[in-house]
Parts: structure tokens; sequence; C-alpha cells
């Protein structure tokens, strides 16, 4: 009797303790970039089905920079509307805490100041590629990878070392071609990872020569030239047919009026001296 | 001697040191040539505008080449501007020296060699030399003297013909932006310099287009006479600083063009920050205005060359109605009726720039045009680069972007009465000649 006895009593107690100290589920739930007022992410308190009216829900937040503050929610569910609601959220019963979520995002990375390719000079000194990704949480992992313009080809993962140098932060990861070469011309790849999912953006970084630019240089400058080519034998033309049209006398020197009419203003101002002598 | 109202201002408010304006002696063709000549002026704006206001497309890749911060890279445009204000100066006696066809060819070369010294800059330093001040010099030499040979050309139609060849400001800067991000893309900063350096001879093709007149009536060729020019360029200059409707003309200009520029930095972060507009939806305002201006400058280029019509007093209203909008921008509330404001603006902006150069020929004449030009280009350009600055500290400590607004319609209203003043000052002048 008296083992039956003391069995209940520490079977009793074992419970007690137990529902005491019920160890808090946890649970991940993914926001996206479409999370809005309009389209919200539910967060339920798992532990809690149907409160009693004695209990006392409560709810603390912790945000992504690590600062936990309570909550004005008192019921067992809410709406998370913005990117911007990341963070642990534990849901209290009676003080007690009974369960936690995280509220995960991955944001689109990004490579700054580049579209869809970005073109270097071959002998190019510490060219960057920068990736960022602000507003994941929790933390991104990076992973810079190299994709060959071959059809088919696979990424190979990068590493510092050689000719290349990853220097990453928590939102930023800078790729670094310390001199650029001919033979990095590919597509590079930024890869952003956390529990939320993974995602990527790629730029395809050319490789040209310094004088790549030298063929529509000179393309442009011999359009120029031809052009006043045509513009000046024409004139020298149109100019002689008009002299040989006007008078026999103007025809002798055909050099001396081109230079006096390249000077219109000094032209002018004689002529209209000229105009005020006679005046006077 | 067909008088018509403004030919009496012009003639009647020249120096009496000087002989009577030279527009009676040429015969301008009026049409011909000259619409060449339109065309040319066109290219030289187009070049000259668009690569100016598409210079914030090159901050970035210049940045990291030379491994520096925006407010340094800055520095390029804002030397780039300052060599436009430096060559008004400098184009006036090249003109008068040399000619207006030699003076634009120079400037085109001479914008292009620095630019093609920029591909090559090892530094920031040679960089704001040669992509800065030289190209900026070699840009501005072309572009004042372009509306002067625009000016010997047209008599009757010179409003529409002035008017006419600024629209290739606006075409230009639609153009170049999108080919200056291209030809980064494609071939790199250094790559990008040495390929306008070469777009920028094409300045010296313009230049070729634009055939002395005496060409057109060769009859006149013989006179030639180097001892009178040096003495009519000292006359030319003492006459101008004594010009007092030409001095109030530059105060104006100076005034309005700096209030006009600091409203048109402003409207976009007016538009983001207190209307709370999307930053996708708020530069469309700068657009609508470009748009509406475009259309705009064939009106105004229209009615500025009726004979019944006051072209400076036309040009006066045009600036007080553009100061009375800017009054209304503040008072906007919601992108539809600042969009609506804006092409109102926009509106009267076609009876602005291009007008502007065309009222000028009216004030000071034909033979002082160029250097008159010359003159309030330097002084525009100091003032448009010393104001955007002092009204971003007012903004700053503020933190509203509606103050420039308001300081921008403070300056537009004072610009415009000047305007008016102009043509009290000119009455004066007709009806006691010194």
């Amino acid at each position: 009797m008296n083992w039956v006895f003391i069995e209940v009593v520490l079977f009793t107690l074992v419970i007690v303790q137990c529902s005491s100290q019920v160890t808090a589920t946890s649970e991940t739930v993914v926001l996206s970039s479409t999370t809005s007022t309009n389209n919200p992410v539910l967060v339920y308190c798992n532990g809690v089905n149907e409160p009693g009216s004695n209990d006392n829900i409560t709810w603390e937040y912790t945000n992504a920079t690590g600062t936990s503050r309570m909550l004005s929610e008192t019921s067992s569910s809410f709406n998370l509307t913005s990117t911007s609601d990341v963070g642990e959220y534990t849901c209290n019963l009676n003080g007690n805490p009974v369960h936690n979520i995280t509220a995960a995002y991955l944001a689109k990375p990004t490579l700054e100041h580049t579209q869809h390719s970005v073109t270097f000079n071959d002998g190019d000194k510490k060219r960057k590629l920068t990736c960022t990704c602000v507003g994941s949480y929790p933390a991104v992992t990076f992973e810079w990878s190299r994709r060959s313009e071959d059809k088919g080809a696979l990424p190979v993962t990068l590493s510092s070392g050689g000719n290349i140098t990853i220097e990453t932060s928590s939102e930023r990861s800078v790729l670094t071609f310390n001199k650029l070469k001919y033979n990095m011309q590919a597509y590079y790849e930024c890869q952003v990872m956390n529990s939320a999912g993974n995602q990527t953006v790629e730029v395809h970084v050319r490789v040209k020569d310094r004088l790549a630019a030298l063929w529509p240089f000179l393309g442009i400058v011999s359009e120029v030239v031809i052009l006043i080519i045509i513009i000046f034998t024409y004139e020298k033309r149109s100019k002689k047919a008009a002299a040989k049209a006007s008078r026999g006398a103007a025809t002798d020197d055909a050099e001396t009026p081109l230079k006096a009419n390249d000077e219109t203003g000094t032209e002018l101002r004689n002529r209209s001296s000229a105009n005020n002598k006679d005046n006077c | 001697m067909g008088n018509q109202a403004d030919d009496v201002i012009e003639e009647d408010l020249n120096d009496k040191n000087l002989p009577p304006s030279s527009d009676d002696d040429v015969s301008s063709p009026d049409g011909g040539w000259g619409w060449v000549i339109v065309l040319a002026a066109f290219l030289v704006y187009a070049i000259v505008f668009g690569t100016l206001r598409c210079q914030s497309v090159l901050f970035v890749p210049i940045m990291e080449s030379f491994e520096t911060d925006f407010s340094s890279v800055g520095w390029v445009a804002a030397i780039a501007s300052s060599g436009i204000a430096v060559a008004g100066i400098l184009s006036a006696p090249m003109m008068t020296r040399f000619g207006h066809r030699p003076t634009i060819m120079a400037g085109g070369l001479m914008a292009a060699v620095a630019s093609i010294s920029a591909s090559f800059a090892p530094n920031m330093i040679l960089l704001d030399v040669t992509a800065g001040l030289l190209t900026g010099v070699g840009l501005g030499m072309s572009f004042v003297a372009s509306p002067v040979v625009i000016g010997f050309y047209f008599k009757k139609r010179r409003a529409l013909a002035t008017n006419l060849a600024s629209m290739g400001a606006s075409v230009g800067t639609f153009a170049l932006c999108p080919l200056n991000a291209h030809l980064i893309k494609e071939f790199a900063l250094p790559g990008h310099f040495l390929i306008f350096g070469a777009i920028y001879l094409n300045l010296c093709v313009c230049g070729a287009l634009m055939r002395p007149l005496s060409l057109e009536n060769s009859k006149r060729d013989h006179m030639n006479g180097e001892g009178i020019e040096a003495d009519s360029r000292k006359v030319l200059w003492s006459s101008l600083f004594r010009h007092k409707a030409f001095i109030v003309y530059c105060l104006s200009q100076v005034v309005f063009v700096a209030g006009f520029l600091v409203g048109q930095l402003y409207i976009v972060p007016f538009a983001e920050q207190e209307l709370g507009i999307s930053k996708l939806k708020a530069p469309l305002v700068v657009s609508i205005m470009a748009g509406t201006e475009l259309f705009s400058r064939i009106i105004f280029g229209f009615l500025g060359d009726f004979k019944r019509i006051n072209r400076l007093l036309m040009f006066a209203s045009v600036l007080l109605l553009l100061a009375v909008c800017g009054l209304i921008i503040p008072f906007t509330d919601s992108f539809a009726s600042l969009a609506a404001v804006a092409a109102v603006t926009g509106l009267f902006q076609g009876g602005f720039s291009g007008i502007s150069i065309v009222v000028l020929a009216d004030i000071v004449g034909m033979k002082m045009y160029g250097t008159a030009l010359g003159i309030s280009t330097l002084f525009n350009g100091i003032g448009t680069l010393v104001t955007p600055p002092l009204v971003g500290i007012a903004v700053d400590t503020t933190g509203r972007p509606s103050i420039a607004l308001f300081i921008s319609c403070g300056l537009l209203f004072l610009g415009a009465i000047l305007t008016f003043a102009i043509h009290v000052v000119m009455k004066l002048q007709r009806e006691r000649p010194n």
C-alpha cells in the first residue's frame, strides 16, 4: 500500500512539475514580398486552443536587431502585415512561454549599380560586384558562384584567393576582381540563403579590350571628316558659281575673299562703318 | 528699310558711339540656307545640353573607377557647367576676331580632344580638368556662337528659328542619356569618353555648315580693313557695359535662371517627400513639363515673330506667368494637381529659354549680340553655380523641399519684374537719348 501511495504522490508531483514547465513548441512562418494588410500572415499561439476566461495571453516580440518588447495583443492569434514584422514572437500563457514563432523573410538580393551586364576592361584592377540583401531575417549567408558562358555549364562556387577576394558582412557581400583578365568573362551569381529559402541574382561580366571602343570611335571620326570635306567642297563650288554669275572680277583671287568671309563680324562692322561714311 | 516696331527699338537703343545696327546692312535671307543653319544649331544644342544634363549617368562608373565618393564626382559636372560660363566670355572675342564658324569648329575640336584625353585620365584631378573644364569650355564655345549665326540669317522669323534650334536641348537630353548608359555598359568608362570625343567632333560638322552670311550675297565681299577692327572691339565692350537695358537684362536673367533651376531641382523631392508620391512616379512630373515645353516652343516661336506682338513684353509676361505657376506648385496636394500645374508650367517654359536669346538681340542689336550673349551666359553660369548650394542649406535646415520652391518663386517674380523694367528703361532711353 505504502509503495502505491508513494508512487501516486511522485506521479502527481511529476505531472504538476511538467504542466508548470511545459517546453514551449516552436515554428517558423515565412513572410513574402507580397505580405500586406490585404495578404497577411497569421501568427497563431499553438499551445492554447480555447483559452478560458481566467487565462491571460501575452506576446513578446524580439526584432531583427535583438530588442524585445511586449505587444499589446491579448488574443491567441493575430496578423503580420509587413515584411518589417520579422523577428521572434513568444506566446505566454499566464506568464509561461508556450509557443515560439520565428517570422522569417528573405529579401530579393540586388547587385549594386549593375543591370544585367557589366563591362570591365582587360587589366582593370579592383573592380567590384556588390551583392546586398537588406531586411532579411534570420541573417542570410552569401554564396558566389561563376557560370561559364558555354551552354549548359554548371555554376562553380567561388571562394577568396588568387585573383578574387570575397568580403561578407551581415547585409552585403563584395566580390573583388583583383586584376581582370579575359578568361574572367562569365556569369556571376550571388546566392543568399536563410530559413525562409534562397534566392539568386546574376550578372553577366564582360571583359573587353581597352581598345574595343576604338572602332566606333574611328567610324565616327571618318564620318566627320567626310562630311566636312563634302561641306567645304560644295561651298567652294557654289561660291565659284555665284562669283561667276555676279562679276568676273571676283574670280581672279579665289583665296582672299574666302578668308575675309570667315570673319563675319569684322566684315559686318567694316561694312557698316563704310555705310556710315556714306551717310556722312 | 522696311521698319517694324522692333527695329525701331533696336536702332534707337544702340549706343550713339557705334554705327547703327548692322541689321539693315545685311539682308537676312530669313530662310534658304538659314534652315540648314537651324538644323546645325539644333544639333549643337542637342550635343551640348544632352552632355550636360545626362552627366549623372557617369557618376557611379566614375566613382568605381577612381574609388571616390559622390561629392567629389559631383565636381566633374559642376566644373563642366562652369566651363560653359567661362566659354561665354571666351567665345565673344573669338567670334569678333575669327568669326563664328571657326569659333564653333574650334569649340567642337576642343571638347573632342578633351574628352579623348579624359579616356586616358589616371586620376580624378585630370578627369576634372579634361572631362570637366576643357570639355565644358569647348561645348560652351559652340553653344554661344550658334544662336548668333541664326540671328544673322533670320530677322522676320528669328524667334521661330531660334526656338526651333533650342528644341535640340530637349531632344538631345532624351537621346543622349540612354546613349550614355549604353556606351558605359558596352565599353566601360574610358571607351565612353573616347566615343563621346568623336561625337563632339560632329560639332565641327555643324560649325562647317554655318557658312558666313556674306557667301549668300557675295557681291559685297571686297571690304577689308584690319585697322578699324581693334578700335571697334574696345568700343563694343565699353558700350555694352554702359548699355542700361542690357545690364538690367543680365540682372533679370541671373535672378530668373537661378530661380528656375532651383524650382527644377526641387520639384521631384517636393513631390516625393511632401506629397508622398512614389519614387517611380515623381520624375514623371519633370517629363510632363519637358513634353509640353517641347510643343510650346514652336507656338512661341510663331508668336514671337508676329509684328504686332512686342517680343520683350511677351517675354516678360511669360516670365510672370511662370512665377505664378511656381507659386501654385507648393500648394498642390496630389499627383494629379501637381501634374496639371507642371503641364501648364511647361507650356510657358516654351516661351522662356529660346525667346530670352532672341530678346537679347532686340535689346543690344546684332552687332553686339555675340558679345552680349557671352557676358550674359557668364553671369547666368555664376548664378546657377552659387544658388543651388545656398538653397540646399535652407532645405537641409528646415527639412522641407517646399522652402526651395518658395525661394525659387520669389526669384522668379523678381526676375519677371526686372524684365518688365527692361522695357521701361528702353522707353526712357528712347525718349531721352543721352
